[in-house]
Parts: structure tokens; C-alpha cells; sequence
């Protein structure tokens, strides 16, 4: 029987290679590929961590960073924010004009041409839905615990509109004006977006969207409470996309008003192509594709062509030595990112910072240049020590104010001997014990608390690196921490700061308290000429510094990569991400 | 068994409303909800905070959540019930469509790689029963450890840069040298000498016929071209069917003159099948799921037929093993067509068919078989990387159980009363030792469910697993409990399932 | 607490509702999965040995020497722990390799490993340096003392609470039984990734590997419960059981020094799987970020961190996924050869 079995095993073994040697009979098929008219792709493939959640990103319960990767191609407002956080008008969505200074008043005037993709003029109706939506005026009768009671409209943010009267006009008209109760720093970055196809909600909420809507801007005008909580009730949720974006809702219901339009969407991914209907500049390429892919398999997505472009959320120093080791078919732009790392102290009363002298022997002894050099530099080699809270280096405005203030540049050496005797000088028990918390997960924070201590240990602190998983709740618990080193991300506004820095702020988390300071950011918070805040900012600086409110470290490093197929894309710091410019890039085949 | 069957049914419930209520908890505890938002600076913080709360229902104590959440499965469950969400997930958005989305990705995944994992396994598992403490039984029990022993990310990992990136820098330019071909030749002429193993005289001729055949066909392969547009053409339809055709037939009821019919009929139907595939060419086009099953029917129709006409006073056998050489025959048409629809996915995919993340290329616009291709091919890796885990515990139980039943005094008994070893092996083994693999395949499914979630992740597989992990890391238990209710009732209905298919296939065991 | 229906522990039964089959094949895959006596060992070990019906201590250990693979594992196995504890030291015990693994120094050499094998040498570095220039020796060498540590924590506490529960619930049978394998099926229902996932979560914010092992071991018992269920089910139907209690030997006494002997060995077989899959499973929470957190490292961790340097600084990448691979390995052959070692059957004679 043993022979039977090898006969079979034999006989198998023939098969085998008789059906491998089948294979040969290929006939050489022509690649028939459609050769495009241009040289360049139809397709540009962007790799983002996480799929958009919504059309509507101006919810409250938006949670997607990358909404505004897609809103940049597919939605409009009367300014764009520039890499560099400088605010330029958009004139081909409209034109703007401050009218006056007190009360605070701009007229704003769509573009007569302006149009959603599908076809409803772009006018008054969507003016006033978003200042509806935003201006928190429609209580819903509905009480949370805490006494508080939640608006129709569940919006990410009031700043700013809460202080806007509501826009006087009728349906129809192409422009509208916005007056202000009392003065608002950030008046014009405001209307860098937001509005929302007045006409769908309306229809959807089954109003009547005859004469541009008229039933809508009667309904805001009247504050029809039954009518608006029909209209806030599809604005909340119907532009809602299903998690992790198996498909896209009806795309009827999301006109687009940028130079792409929403087409398609499976298994994660967001297809926009052109809006044939756009009448500014027009987009580059036919279909720009959005693929959700994890932030650790990035690179060799990149790699295998699957994706063409990407920006890590998080990048490390492996990373970009992965992509420049994939040479010339890859470039990588990188630059300072607008969040910034610092290191906070609780300069509280009875916090182990509540001596002067103490907070200036750890700055003294924090190897700032290091950290630098070992987590910013090898990512981007031009990485400099952060020597501001409100300006980051990538601003244009970061070495004026710095000129200003003196003190921001006396900790940038390790002077171990001299925190020493600031230590002894402060009477303190050596070794000083300090808890120093950091995010639980950041192998980056982990090793920065293991460098710090290695300093500052010889100056005659101890430093307990304490991870903490559930960090931004232990902060505002004084007593359970007396460092910690975190970001912030800062959104190139002139008055989102004010709660990090005043006394009893919600971020500020190390009890820091200065009238000067407090007073200062009043008058910067009603400033309505950008240029004004910036002497008021230099002076809060210099106050922060010789205080040591904390002290920063750096602007994380950013980078975005890319095919060298590609041209166009640029780094660009703000939230808006690379994408800013997406509607110019060009792919070669 | 009606009594049996209800009386489990009941305890499970009670089994899984306690499992439930113990997932809830735990997830509800095992972080603050709110923290990605605590770490947020910009405007809006306490906007978003409240509606965060008001989402999840933070204010509410977490046994009160999951009666809230318990609420929204019976609105899914109470006849005639409507609004069934399974709860809203924390941007208040339904979590039944993301499930039901979410179970499909992954079934594709886990059925493809669980057959899969299952033939080979079998297959490798009988022959190292049957050539126990030869080379290839110590290779493959070595193989097995080192795959019970591997992290999956890691292998993951390395599958991505040497299956995918490299094998597609490769496919851009198939050349291969002199030296590499030779070397494939001599690997592959050493793995056939130690799986079929024998006297050295036998090893050495299976080893240079092996290694022969293996460097011709690849030489040929590379000069024609092959790797930029494979096929296998009708006449390659026709050889490898009838070889196919002869394999079974040999298998299924050997070469002796009694079934020699069932060689001819099964050889015919491989024919005659070949011709069913030319003449349905026109179809090929704009065939969908509906006609590619009609076609399929149509090729084991001819096999079945063939064998009723054809085989005599063995029809039956003859019939089934004409239906197996239609199966076959269906998928070489298949092969066929997915081959000649691989240069377009070349084209589409810019030159890289073989992907590192997704389930599809976007806006592919092909036919049918082009599309297939493309899936196909995305299910490459994440199939490899979970294959390699079940086969091995696939391949380690069919030979232990194989080796169980070889050792049986019926096995003996039919092998003194004179019966070839085919029929030992096929007939009274084979068979046997596949029903406790039949009952762990049922039972393991749920865990391997479970397992796809290290497996999703890696290979951006938006499915069951994303769903967990993303609303384990935002501590937003409604779709973890989603999650968690499709593989707890798994479970359940499996258990059962191989207890009764255990039950049925053995007659020893009664269920009371 | 009937004594007649020692029986049903082999049939399927109505006292058993959910864990009838499932639960035999369970018995069944732990017996076989590696099956059969002596793979990669030696044909002929019981052919000498009297098969006894307890297998004494020391016929064991003969059987088990006699194992060649499992030999093989053992010696690997025993040369990583020493390695891993004595390069870097237990806890305030230093070890002989003098590096910090937290303490970043300047690259030497561009990070790459020093080591060598031929001459051998160590060098400055033997595995290279991370990415601010940590020693990787120290570092690898701290994660597998980690992830050891994890893995008999999780193969002690989870044999530890599976041997008890399932004696318990085998011995006393009625409620007992009933409650302790309800538990039992309410935990096993849930995916062991899911689970150990959640709880590992929450282990994070108590710190450290000890609180990851103990959490993991916590939820990894019910296998071995069963299993230990079904042995006891049948043993306390021996007559040696009956002679115990005939004589007024407290039950407590009965479990633990008459009927546990006697399930020593599927006890520890179970132990040793669990500690290789205990290795694997840290590993995937890692990956999925439930695991260990830094400045805690362990295997899983450190792969996790450094998979983006698969490219630029392979080893980084390399080395703790070669020691997982090692350490997972070398266990699971240790179990293979204990298992054959305590339960020899399945010796075919070669046909």
C-alpha cells in the first residue's frame, strides 16, 4: 500500500508541474490603457487618519480633525487663512468692508455669481441661518443639570456670533451687515466659513423654499421656535455622515460652494470631483479621493502609490527618516506646526511652585536647547527654542514682539549651579520632589520627562515622571500634580488665549494669577485692528516671563509628505491643513 | 431536541444580558470620555463638552446608561418595534448602520481567510498524519509553533514591505536573474522531495524533475511576458481541467477497472465544460453575481449529467465526482477571467495591484470581473496575515485528530479485511476525523471574529474591529457593545450549533 | 450532591446547558492540538516505560527530558530569562550590562548595533540606539523583563483562579457548579481580545506591568476552569475520593491533596500555553494601545514604537519582535513536550 501512496503522490507531483507548465500559453494582451489627453492624473489620493463625520462641521458633536480637509476644497468663506496666519480676503466668494469702529459694523456682499453646486444662489437666507445657528439665541427649553440650557442649534462655537445682532434684510439679497454689541478681536477670521446650504435645511425641515427661501429668513426673523426646531433638528443631525463613512447620505443634500464637489463614498473613502458649477478658479485635477488609513501604516501606503499625499498627526523623527530613506520618489515639506510644547508648573498658592525663585531654578536647569535638538530638530532641522506663548515662529509677528520682551530669553542655557542656589536661595529641602505628569501613551512626553529629570536632579530636584492617562482631568485638580508637560494648539485667533493666561481661566491650570495680565487681555479681546493687539500681547509676554507663568519649549514640528508626482503641495500649520491649496495641485502620470 | 434547544436558548440570554452588563460597565469605567475635548484650547471647548455629555448621557450613573442602552436593543428585538439604533453612537449618530456595514467588510475578510486557512490546513494536516515523523510532518509541526508564536502586527508589518511594496517593484518590471531562477529551482525541486519523501533514489528524481519543471515554466513564464498580462487561455482551461478531472476521479474512486467509468465521465465533463466556457464567453462582459452562478450551475449541471449518462452501474459516484469537476471548472473560468482583467487593475492602480490598505480601489469602474480582481487582490495581505494564525491550529487538529482515527480498531479491521488504502483513507478516516474539526470550525468562528480586530486595524479594514477599537479609545460604549453583541450571541448560536452538528454527525451522542 | 450522575461529565447532559460540546472539543484541542507523543522527539519514549495508570513524578520528567524540541525550548528559554535578568538586574539589583535604558546618550555610530558574532563582541551598543539615543540593549532587555513578567502573571493568576473555580465547581457540583460555570459562560462569551482590551485599558491608570498582568490574568481563566471542571467531575467518582470521605477527610483536604495531584499535569500544560499566549496578546493590546504605557516598556511596546524604523533602523524594528518570537516559541514547545510527557497516547506504531 506504501507503493500505492507513492504512486498517487508521484502522479500528483506530475500534475503539479504539467499544470504549472499549462501556464506558458500566454498570448501577449496589449495593455490597452486609455491614454488621457493631458499628462497629468485624474485621480490625486489623499491619506487621512480618520474619516470627516459630517457635511455640517460646524456641530458641537463634529469630532473629525479632517472635516476641514474636506470643507477647504468644497466649502467657501469671505476669507482664507494663510499658512502663515495671516487672513486674506476671498473675492471671488464676496467682498467685505468694516463700516464702523464703535459699534463694530462690517458689510459683507456675496459674489453675484456665487453659487451652490446645485444651482440656488449662494445669498441672505444662508447669511442668516448661520447667524441662527451660531448665535446661541434659541434656547430649546431644555435645562441640563447644571441650570444651563441647550440652544436649537447644537453648535461647536458661539464665539463671537453670541455678540452679533441679527442681520437685517430680506430673501434674496446678496449682501448683508453684521453689527456687533461690544467690539470682537476675531472679527474677521470669523467669517472664514460656515455657511450652510440655507435652502436643503429648509426643504428638509418641510418648508417651502419658494422666493429664495422666504419662508426660512421669515421663520429667523419672527423666531418661529416650532419652525426653527425643525430646521435645527435636520442641521443638527441630517448632514451627519454613518461612522467610518461607508457611504456618503444623498448627495443632493450636500451642494458644495468650493471648486470640488462631493460624488462618492465607500469603505472609508470620500471621493469630491470638480464642481462644474464653480464659478472661481477652477480645481486642477478631476477627483481628489480622501483614504482613511492609520497613521502608522501611512508610509507605506505612500510607498505602494495607494495614497499620493498625507500629513502625520503625529510625526517622529523614524518617520520622516522612513520617507527621506524612500529617496526621490517621495519629498517631505516640514516646518513649526501652530501647537506648541511646554512645560506647566503650579505656581498656586501651597503649589511646589509657589516660590519665584523655585520656578526660576527649574527653568534654569530644563535643557530646552536639548529638547530641541533631540525632538524637534530631526524633524525639522530648523526647530529654535519657543520663546513666546502667543506667537509661534511660523507667524509673521513672532520676531517683532520678541524684540520686546527681554526676559523671554534668559532661560535658553542649562545653568545647573545657578538653580542650585536659587534652590538653596528659596530655603527648600533638597531634594525638591516635583510630580510631573505627562499624557500616559506619549513615548514622546516619556522620554522628554526622563531628559528634564536627568538636568534637573543634578540642580537638586527630584523629579517623579508620572504618566497619567487621563491628564487634562488631574490638572484642574491642584495638589495632584505639580509639572506636567503638554501641548496646546494654537488657532492663530487673537483672543482664544484669554482663558489659558487670566486668573481663574478654565486652562489655567497652574493657578497663575496678575492683574496686569488680567487687564490686558480685556483690551486685546476688543481690539478690531489685528495690528493694535500686538503691543498689548508684547507687554503680556514680558509680564509672563518675569513671572515664569511656565515655560515653553517649542513648536512642534510638522511636516507634510508627498509623491514627487505631485506639485503644489506646501506645509501649512494652520487647522486647515495641507489641503488649503489642494484645488491647484497637479499630479504627473 | 426541541426541549434541549429552547433550554439553552433561555440560559444564553441570561448568559448574555450578564455578559453585557458586564462589558458595559467596564467600558464606561475604563476611561473619561471626555478627554480628547479637555485637551482642546480652541473656541468652543464648553460647547462641545456639553454636547458630549448630553450624547453619551455622562450625567446619568453608568448602571442607569446601560438600562438606557439595554431600552435601545429592545426597541430592536419588541415586534413591530421601531427607531431600533442600538443606541446613537457619541456624535449622536445611529450605531444598527454601522454594525450591519461593519459585519459585511468583515465577513468577507474572515469566511475568505477561514476557508481558506481551513483547505490548507486540512490538506497539510492529513498528509503530515499520514507521513508521521517524516521531514515535512517535523517541518510543518515546526511551522505551526513559529506560526502560533508570531504577533500579528509584526508579521503585519513585514508582509506589507515584502508581499506588497517589494512584490509590486518586482511586478513593474518582472526579470528575474540567472542565478535567482536557479535558486527558486532548487528550493522548490528540495520542498517536493521532502513532501513526497520516499527511498533517496525516488527523493533524487522527484527533486530533479521538480526542480527541472519549476525553472522551465518560470523561464517561459518571464519570456512571454506572462506577469504583465497572465492568462491561461482556453487550451490552458482545457489541460488543467482534465488533469483535475483525473485527480478526483483517481481520489474519489480510484483507477480500478470497476470505477474506470467514473475516469471517463469525469474527463468528459472537463471537455465539455470547456466548451460551456468558450461558447459563454459573450456573457463574460456583463456577467453579474446572478449569471456567474447561473454559468457556474450550467458547469456542474454538464458534470452531473455526464456522470447520469455515462456511468453505468456506478452513475451516483460517477455523477458526484462529475458535480466536483464542475466546481472546477467554474473556477478556472473564473481564474481565467480575473487574469485577463488584470491589466486594467495594473492601469488603475498606477502600476501597484497589490495594496497595503483598504477593501477596494475608489472609482475602479470596471465589470464584474475587473472589480473582483481589485477586491480580490486588496484581500491578499490581511488574508495571508489571519490564514497564518487558523492554519495552524487547523492543520495541528486535523493531524492529531486524523492520527486519533488511524489508530481506531475499525481503521485496522478495514485494513485486514483486505480494503486498498484509498478507501481506508477516504472512506472510513478521512471522513471520521473530520467531524470534531467540523464542531471546533463552529466554535472557533466567534473567536476569530473577535481576533480580526488586531488584523483590521493593520490592513485599514473599516469592519467589526474598527468598530470596537475606536469606540474602546473614545470610551463610547455603544458601538463596543455593538460589537460585542454580534460576537457574544455568536458564541452562543455556535456553541449550540456544534453541539447539535455533533450530535448529528456522531451517533453515540444523544442531546436530552 | 448526588453521587450517580459522575457519568453525565462524559455525555452531554442537561445539568451542562452551554458548555456540552464546546466544551469537550475545548478538553479536546488542549489534548491534541499539539498532539500526538514525541513530535520532534523521540519514536519510541513510552516503549520502555510501564504505562502505569498515574504517571509518577519522575517518569515524567524522563519523558519529558527525552523531548527533544521541548528540550530545545527549555534551554532558549532558560538563556533569554537569564540574559534579560541579569543584564539589567531585577528591580534594585543591578545588573552586569551598565547602561540605563532611560538615560539618552549621544549616537554612537550612527545608532546602529555594535554587536558582533564573529569575534564576539558587544560593543558600546549591541543592538543600536533608539531615537534620542537610549541604549536598545537596555531597552530590549527591560521590555522582555516586562512582557516575562506579564506572561507568568498572567499563567500564574489565570491557572491560579481557573484551578480553583473549576475544582469547586467539579467537586461540589449543584449551586456551586451551576453559579461558578454561569461566570464562567458570561466571561467566555466575550471575545478575549475585547476583553483583555477593556480591561487592560483600565489597567493603564494603576500603572505598570504587574496591575496588566494581574487584569489579563483576571480574564483568562475560564479555559483551564473547565477543564478543571471535567477532571474533577470524574475523579470524584474514584474510589479513592469515596475512601476519603468515607473516613471524614474535609473536603477542602479532598480537593487540594487528593483529587489536585492528580489534574497537575493539564493544570500546568494549560499554565504554560497561556503564558505564550499571555506574551502574544500583550503584544496586540500594544499595538491597539491598550498596553503597557510608557516610561514602561515591554516587547509589544517597544515594536509598536519603533515600526515606523522598519525602514531607516531595521533593528529597532527587529530585535524585540525576534524576542517575542523566541520567548512565545520556546514556551509553546515546552507545553508540547509536558503534554506528551503527561499524557502519552497516540503512540502509533509506523505502519
Amino acid at each position: 500500500m506504501t507503493i500505492r501512496r507513492k504512486g498517487l503522490t508521484v502522479a500528483a507531483l506530475a500534475a503539479g508541474a504539467l499544470v504549472l507548465a499549462g501556464c506558458g500559453t500566454a498570448g501577449g494582451k496589449t495593455n490597452s490603457s486609455a491614454s488621457p489627453s493631458n499628462n497629468f492624473a485624474d485621480t490625486i489620493n489623499i491619506g487621512i487618519e480618520q474619516t470627516p463625520d459630517t457635511y455640517n462641521s460646524n456641530t458641537a458633536d463634529a469630532n473629525s480633525v479632517y472635516n476641514a480637509y474636506v470643507d477647504n476644497l468644497t466649502q467657501n468663506g469671505f476669507v482664507k487663512i494663510q499658512p502663515d496666519g495671516s487672513i486674506k480676503a476671498n473675492t471671488d466668494y464676496g467682498t467685505y468692508e468694516k463700516v464702523s469702529d464703535n459699534p463694530l459694523t462690517v458689510k459683507y456682499t456675496f459674489s453675484d455669481k456665487a453659487v451652490w453646486s446645485d444651482g440656488t444662489p449662494i445669498d441672505f437666507d444662508d447669511a442668516l441661518l448661520a447667524w441662527a445657528a451660531y448665535s446661541g439665541t434659541h434656547p430649546s427649553g431644555q435645562k441640563a443639570e447644571d441650570g444651563s440650557e441647550a440652544d436649537l442649534f447644537n453648535a461647536a462655537s458661539t464665539n463671537g456670533w453670541n455678540q452679533i445682532k441679527m442681520p437685517e434684510g430680506k430673501a434674496g439679497d446678496k449682501s448683508f451687515t453684521l453689527v456687533y454689541t461690544k467690539p470682537y478681536a476675531d472679527w474677521e477670521s470669523l467669517l472664514s466659513g460656515g455657511f450652510v446650504p440655507a435652502h436643503i435645511a429648509a426643504k428638509q425641515a418641510g418648508l417651502s423654499t419658494d422666493n429664495n427661501d422666504e419662508a426660512l429668513v421669515t421663520a429667523i426673523q419672527n423666531n418661529d421656535t416650532a419652525t426653527l426646531k425643525k430646521v435645527a433638528d435636520f442641521w443638527n443631525s441630517g448632514w451627519k455622515y454613518q461612522a467610518n463613512l461607508p457611504s456618503l447620505p444623498d448627495v443632493a443634500l450636500l451642494p458644495a460652494a468650493g471648486p470640488y464637489k462631493y460624488d462618492n463614498a465607500s469603505n472609508g473613502t470620500l471621493t469630491l470631483v470638480k464642481n462644474d458649477k464653480y464659478w472661481g478658479t477652477a480645481g486642477k485635477t478631476q477627483k481628489i479621493v480622501f483614504k482613511t488609513v492609520n497613521a502608522d501604516e501611512m508610509v507605506q501606503a505612500l510607498q505602494n502609490g495607494e495614497i499620493d499625499q498625507f500629513d502625520p498627526s503625529n510625526p517622529t523623527s523614524d518617520m520622516v527618516s522612513q520617507l527621506s530613506a524612500l529617496g526621490a520618489s517621495v519629498k517631505v515639506e516640514k516646518g513649526e506646526s501652530l501647537s506648541f510644547s511646554h512645560v506647566d508648573i503650579d505656581t498656586g498658592k501651597g503649589g511646589k511652585f509657589e516660590d519665584q525663585r523655585v520656578r526660576q531654578a527649574f527653568a534654569k536647569c530644563i535643557p530646552r536647547q536639548d529638547l530641541v535638538d533631540k525632538f524637534a530638530k530631526p524633524i525639522f532641522d530648523g526647530a529654535q527654542i519657543l520663546r513666546l506663548h502667543e506667537y509661534l515662529p511660523s507667524q509673521k509677528d513672532y520676531e517683532t514682539v520678541l524684540a520686546q520682551v527681554p526676559s523671554a530669553k534668559l532661560y535658553d542655557t542649562v545653568d545647573i549651579a545657578g538653580a542650585k542656589q536659587l534652590l538653596q536661595q528659596a530655603g527648600v529641602k533638597t531634594p525638591y520632589k516635583v510630580t510631573f505628569k505627562f499624557a500616559g501613551q506619549s513615548q514622546l512626553r516619556a522620554n522628554q520627562v526622563a531628559l528634564i529629570k536627568a538636568s534637573c536632579d543634578q540642580a537638586g530636584f527630584n523629579i517623579v515622571s508620572a504618566p497619567d492617562d487621563d491628564v487634562f482631568t488631574t490638572l484642574t485638580q491642584p495638589g495632584k500634580w505639580d509639572a506636567a508637560v503638554f501641548g496646546w494648539s494654537g488657532s492663530g485667533l487673537i483672543a482664544s488665549g484669554q482663558s489659558i493666561y487670566v486668573t481663574k481661566g478654565a486652562q489655567n491650570y497652574g493657578r497663575y494669577s496678575n492683574t496686569k495680565v488680567d487687564q490686558l487681555w480685556d483690551q486685546i479681546v476688543q481690539v478690531t485692528n489685528p495690528d493694535d493687539a500686538v503691543p498689548l500681547k508684547a507687554q503680556m509676554e514680558e509680564q509672563l516671563w518675569s513671572d515664569l507663568y511656565n515655560i515653553t519649549l517649542y513648536a512642534n514640528p510638522g511636516v507634510t509628505a508627498y509623491s514627487s508626482k505631485l506639485t503644489g503641495p506646501v506645509y501649512n500649520p494652520t487647522q486647515y491643513g495641507s489641503t488649503w491649496n489642494a484645488a491647484t495641485w497637479t499630479k504627473s502620470l | 431536541m426541541t426541549v434541549f434547544v429552547t433550554r439553552r436558548l433561555i440560559v444564553s440570554f441570561f448568559i448574555v444580558l450578564a455578559s453585557t452588563a458586564l462589558m458595559y460597565v467596564l467600558v464606561a469605567v475604563s476611561d473619561n470620555p471626555l478627554k480628547d475635548l479637555l485637551e482642546y484650547n480652541g473656541p468652543g471647548r464648553a460647547d462641545r463638552i456639553a454636547a458630549r455629555t448630553r450624547a453619551l448621557h455622562l450625567d446619568v450613573p453608568i448602571p442607569g446608561r446601560y438600562v438606557l442602552w439595554l431600552q435601545d436593543v429592545g426597541r430592536c428585538v419588541v415586534p413591530g418595534g421601531h427607531d431600533c439604533t442600538l443606541g446613537l453612537d457619541r456624535s449622536s449618530r445611529p450605531v444598527l448602520p454601522q454594525l450591519q456595514t461593519a459585519i459585511g467588510s468583515t465577513l468577507r475578510l474572515v469566511v475568505a481567510a477561514t476557508v481558506l486557512a481551513l483547505l490548507i490546513g486540512i490538506v497539510t494536516g492529513i498528509v503530515t498524519a499520514l507521513r508521521q515523523y517524516s521531514t515535512f510532518d517535523y517541518g510543518i509541526t515546526f511551522v505551526a509553533f513559529l506560526c502560533f508564536s508570531l504577533p500579528v502586527f509584526w508579521v503585519s508589518t513585514l508582509l506589507k514591505q515584502y508581499i506588497a511594496i517589494d512584490l509590486n517593484n518586482w511586478l513593474a518590471n518582472p526579470t528575474m536573474s540567472y542565478a535567482a531562477l536557479f535558486a527558486i529551482a532548487l528550493i522548490a525541486g528540495v520542498l517536493w522531495a521532502v513532501v513526497i519523501g520516499g527511498q533517496w533514489r525516488t527523493r533524487w528524481i522527484v527533486f530533479g524533475v521538480a526542480a527541472l519543471a519549476t525553472f522551465t515554466t518560470l523561464f517561459v513564464l518571464l519570456t512571454t511576458d506572462w506577469f504583465t498580462s497572465p492568462s491561461i487561455g482556453v487550451v490552458g482551461i482545457l489541460v488543467i481541467g482534465v488533469v483535475m478531472a483525473f485527480l478526483w476521479a483517481a481520489l474519489f474512486a480510484g483507477l480500478r477497472p470497476r470505477t474506470r467509468r467514473v475516469l471517463w465521465t469525469s474527463i468528459a465533463a472537463a471537455v465539455l465544460g470547456t466548451i460551456a466556457i468558450v461558447l459563454a464567453q459573450p456573457l463574460m462582459d456583463g456577467m453579474n453575481w446572478l449569471t456567474f452562478f447561473l454559468v457556474a450551475l450550467v458547469l456542474i449541471g454538464i458534470g452531473v449529467a455526464t456522470g447520469l449518462v455515462g456511468g453505468g452501474y456506478v452513475k451516483r459516484l460517477a455523477a458526484q465526482v462529475g458535480a466536483v469537476t464542475g466546481v472546477t471548472m467554474t473556477v478556472l473560468m473564473a481564474i481565467d477571467q480575473m487574469l485577463a482583467a488584470y491589466p486594467f487593475v495594473y492601469q488603475q492602480t498606477g502600476g501597484r495591484p497589490i495594496p497595503t490598505t483598504g477593501a477596494s480601489t475608489p472609482n475602479l469602474d470596471g465589470n464584474f470581473w475587473q472589480t473582483n480582481t481589485d477586491v480580490a487582490l486588496h484581500l491578499v495581505l490581511p488574508t495571508l496575515a489571519i490564514m497564518l494564525i487558523s492554519f495552524a491550529s487547523y492543520t495541528r487538529y486535523t493531524r492529531a485528530s486524523m492520527l486519533d482515527v488511524l489508530n481506531q480498531d475499525y481503521v485496522r479491521t478495514a485494513r485486514a479485511k483486505g480494503l486498498n488504502e484509498r478507501t481506508v483513507l477516504v472512506r472510513h478516516s478521512f471522513r471520521n476525523a473530520l467531524i470534531p474539526l467540523a464542531t471546533l470550525v463552529a466554535f472557533d468562528f466567534a473567536g476569530v471574529l473577535g481576533g480580526a480586530v488586531v488584523t483590521e486595524t493593520v490592513f485599514g479594514w473599516s469592519g467589526m474591529g474598527l468598530l470596537f477599537q475606536t469606540g474602546l479609545k473614545n470610551v463610547d460604549p455603544n458601538p463596543v457593545m455593538a460589537f460585542f453583541l454580534v460576537t457574544a450571541i455568536a458564541t452562543v448560536v455556535f456553541n449550540l450549533l456544534a453541539d447539535i452538528a455533533y450530535a448529528y454527525l456522531d451517533p453515540r451522542i444523544r442531546l436530552s | 450532591m448526588s453521587t450517580d450522575d459522575g457519568l453525565r461529565s462524559e455525555s452531554v447532559s442537561e445539568e451542562t446547558p452551554l458548555p456540552v460540546e464546546s466544551e469537550r472539543i475545548e478538553a479536546q484541542m488542549h489534548r491534541l492540538i499539539s498532539a500526538d507523543t514525541d513530535v520532534l522527539g523521540v519514536e519510541t519514549a513510552s516503549a520502555d516505560i510501564p504505562v502505569a495508570a498515574r504517571s509518577s513524578a519522575r517518569t515524567v520528567m524522563m519523558r519529558f527530558f527525552r523531548h527533544k524540541a521541548a528540550m530545545g525550548g527549555l534551554i532558549v528559554l532558560a538563556f533569554i530569562v537569564i540574559l534579560v535578568f541579569s543584564s539589567v538586574g531585577i528591580g534594585p539589583i543591578p545588573g552586569w550590562w551598565h547602561q540605563d535604558y532611560r538615560v539618552p546618550q549621544p549616537l554612537y555610530n550612527g545608532g546602529h548595533p555594535t554587536l558582533q558574532l564573529w569575534p564576539f563582541s558587544l560593543g558600546k551598543h549591541p543592538f543600536g540606539q533608539d531615537d534620542i539615543g537610549r541604549d536598545y540593549f537596555a531597552l530590549v532587555m527591560t521590555g522582555a523583563q516586562q512582557s516575562i513578567i506579564i506572561a507568568f502573571l498572567v499563567g500564574f493568576v489565570g491557572s491560579a483562579i481557573g484551578t480553583i473555580i473549576g475544582a469547586v465547581a467539579g467537586y461540589f457540583r449543584g449551586w456551586t457548579e451551576s453559579v461558578l460555570m454561569r461566570l464562567t459562560d458570561v466571561v467566555i462569551t466575550i471575545p478575549l481580545v475585547a476583553i483583555a482590551a477593556v480591561v487592560a485599558k483600565i489597567a493603564q491608570d494603576w500603572g505598570g506591568v504587574w496591575a496588566l498582568g494581574l487584569f489579563i490574568g483576571l480574564v483568562t481563566w475560564t479555559g483551564l476552569a473547565r477543564i478543571v471542571r471535567g477532571e474533577f467531575l470524574s475523579l470524584r467518582e474514584k474510589e479513592f475520593v469515596d475512601a476519603a470521605r468515607s473516613i471524614g477527610v474535609p473536603s477542602g483536604r479532598i480537593i487540594f491533596r487528593h483529587i489536585l495531584p492528580n489534574t497537575v499535569g493539564v493544570i500546568i500544560v494549560s499554565a504554560t500555553l497561556a503564558m505564550s499566549a499571555a506574551i502574544l496578546l500583550e503584544s496586540a493590546l500594544s499595538f491597539l494601545g491598550f498596553g503597557v504605557q510608557p516610561p514602561n516598556t515591554s516587547l509589544g511596546q517597544l515594536i509598536e514604537s519603533y515600526r515606523a524604523a522598519m525602514g531607516p533602523r531595521p533593528w529597532l524594528f527587529w530585535w524585540p519582535g525576534l524576542f517575542i518570537v523566541a520567548i512565545a516559541l520556546a514556551i509553546n514547545f515546552i507545553g508540547d513536550g509536558l503534554r506528551d510527557a503527561f499524557d502519552p497516547r497516540q503512540n502509533r506504531q509506523k505502519a
